[in-house]
């Protein structure tokens, strides 16, 4: 505190990191053969190298083309989950006569779903030591067994691996206590969302709620990161966009007012602190992963502070040194749509463990058609791995094998919990922050 | 006789004597057809473009359609397969044709 009474908010150094998630040349004519073959090759190395210490270098590592039936040998390759429940367009245009349509569920799986692996030429189906409820499309494994001459066609598993966690950086010292904040899921836009409780979080960050020592704490805050869906999906009205331009044209769409009080909030929050907002499944931006940051002609008032950064989805940065890495939740809501994993927390630390941020990307979830790479693939360990727009707040410390530490975090919906989370980058001790409106 | 008597037609095939004129006829026709293409001269664009199909169909390398052939160079140079230099520089000789520049299956409608 200054000898005015006032608090001065501390500053962080910030490097963004989110180069390789924004899409410069869109081209959309290609197949995704190309990603599944990019992700193979860049996983490969790594999973014989994980192979090699597990099962020892005296077990052939073999392509699929080369198998041979009766000898042990490990096998490196996609896995592909067939699954009878998940939606096809086939069905769609098959049953058309019929009119069926296929329902929406929670949860595409079923007793039958079968795992084969996939590696550049060929299949095979897996049996054995495999649990196809708890995988899904799109991991790159390693695979120790045999096709039995009894049962040809199939490989029989005795083990199957994920790759190393990739290495980390050495966690920065920070000499005092700083904050981020985390938030998502604000759902503007929706009639029945009480702003109440979003403006005494606002005001708590701006500092005009609480007693000095919370002012003191508040402003220890370097930033606040809003992890998407910011707009409610009531304001995807898909009936409106199906409809003819001239029976709408008197009829404003529901993103505009949602985007005005989305704008007013941005304002008070960006006059004080560095905002870094990330576009969701309901905001108006790409559908396909990742998607594209929110224009800031959106936002006319906050545009104009250096403070709000417009981000990719997923959001890849370095904070005074610790690298913070993180999606809005469609990909581990999509790993929780086609496996029975249901705890967000434990399918986040999969995809850490298996090396993808999103590994269902493009079978299930919306992929852009890259020719050369695959971004998503987690080339380093991050610090802070965080997934937004869970049903509750959740935060697990990973210990990796090679002294990895990484602070997991499910940031719930602020428009269904009113919590947001709180990380302190100096120990990365994190709690939750609950804005309540009622008396406890 | 004890052993069976051998055809005529096992020796001779059967057929109508005019026809055995029109396939003489037709077999010269044939010959002078020969000896023209015989003439033909195989160019160095002709070994180029098979170098480049070459390339395209090697599985080594990854898929071909929707990528361009120096763009399926540059990757697979990047993942470290080592593809051979000689089409990279075919590709940039003629970088303004599509027959060069595209793969095989460029423009067909898979």
């Amino acid at each position: 505190m200054d000898s005015q009474g006032r608090f001065t908010r501390y500053e962080a150094k910030f490097v963004n990191n989110s180069e390789r998630f924004l899409l410069k040349v869109k081209q959309y004519k290609r197949q995704y053969a190309h990603i599944y073959a990019s992700r193979l090759w860049t996983m490969r190395a790594n999973l014989l190298e994980a192979a090699n210490s597990r099962w020892g270098k005296s077990i052939k590592c073999r392509k699929l083309s080369e198998l041979l039936t009766d000898e042990r040998c490990v096998l490196i390759g996609t896995l592909f989950k067939h699954m009878t429940l998940k939606p096809s367009i086939l069905k769609e245009i098959g049953e058309e006569h019929n009119l069926i349509p296929q329902p929406v569920r929670d949860k595409y799986i079923d007793e039958t779903d079968q795992l084969i692996l996939e590696d550049e030429l060929q299949r095979i189906v897996l049996t054995g030591n495999v649990d196809a409820q708890v995988e899904v499309t799109g991991v790159v494994v390693a695979v120790l067994g045999q096709e039995q001459s009894s049962n040809p066609g199939r490989f029989n598993v005795e083990e199957m691996i994920s790759q190393t966690v990739a290495p980390q950086l050495d966690y920065p010292v920070i000499d005092k206590d700083k904050y981020i904040v985390f938030l998502s899921g604000l759902s503007i836009g929706n009639s029945s969302t009480n702003m109440l409780q979003l403006q005494l979080l606002v005001d708590l960050i701006t500092g005009q709620l609480g007693d000095e020592h919370s002012q003191e704490q508040m402003a220890k805050v370097v930033r606040v990161v809003i992890a998407g869906n910011s707009l409610s999906h009531l304001t995807k009205d898909k009936e409106q966009a199906n409809r003819a331009k001239y029976l709408s044209k008197k009829i404003t769409p529901g993103t505009k007012d949602a985007l005005m009080q989305l704008d007013d909030v941005l304002l008070q929050l960006c006059s004080c602190v560095e905002v870094d907002l990330m576009p969701g499944e309901f905001d108006p931006t790409t559908f396909m992963m990742p998607q594209q940051p929110l224009h800031h002609c959106m936002f006319p008032q906050a545009s104009q502070f250096e403070s709000l950064h417009c981000v990719t989805n997923p959001f890849d940065f370095s904070i005074d040194g610790v690298n913070v890495l993180g999606s809005s939740g469609q990909p581990v809501h999509d790993i929780c749509k086609f496996s029975k994993l249901d705890d967000y927390l434990t399918i986040l630390e999969k995809t850490l463990t298996v090396g993808h941020m999103a590994p269902t990307a493009p079978d299930t979830l919306g992929c852009y058609p890259y020719a050369d790479k695959d971004p998503m693939l987690l080339s380093h360990c991050p610090h802070i791995f965080f997934t937004a727009n869970a049903p509750r707040f959740g935060k697990k410390i990973y210990k990796g094998a090679n002294k990895q530490t990484v602070l997991l975090l499910t940031i719930p919906k602020f428009s269904e919990t009113f919590t947001c989370a709180i990380v302190n980058l100096r120990n990365l001790d994190c709690y939750p922050i609950v804005i309540s409106g009622t008396c406890v | 006789m004890s052993e069976e008597m051998a055809t005529i037609t096992e020796y001779f095939k059967a057929g109508r004597s005019s026809d055995i004129h029109i396939k003489e006829k037709k077999k010269k026709k044939v010959k002078t057809d020969i000896a023209v293409e015989e003439v033909e001269v195989i160019d160095a664009s002709t070994l180029e473009l098979e170098l480049l199909r070459g390339f395209d169909l090697d599985s080594r390398f990854g898929p071909c359609t929707g990528i361009s052939r120096l763009e399926r160079w540059e990757r697979a140079s990047k993942y470290g397969f080592d593809p051979p230099k000689e089409v990279r520089d075919i590709i940039l000789l003629h970088s303004n044709e599509t027959k060069y520049t595209e793969s095989v299956w460029f423009g067909l409608k898979i």
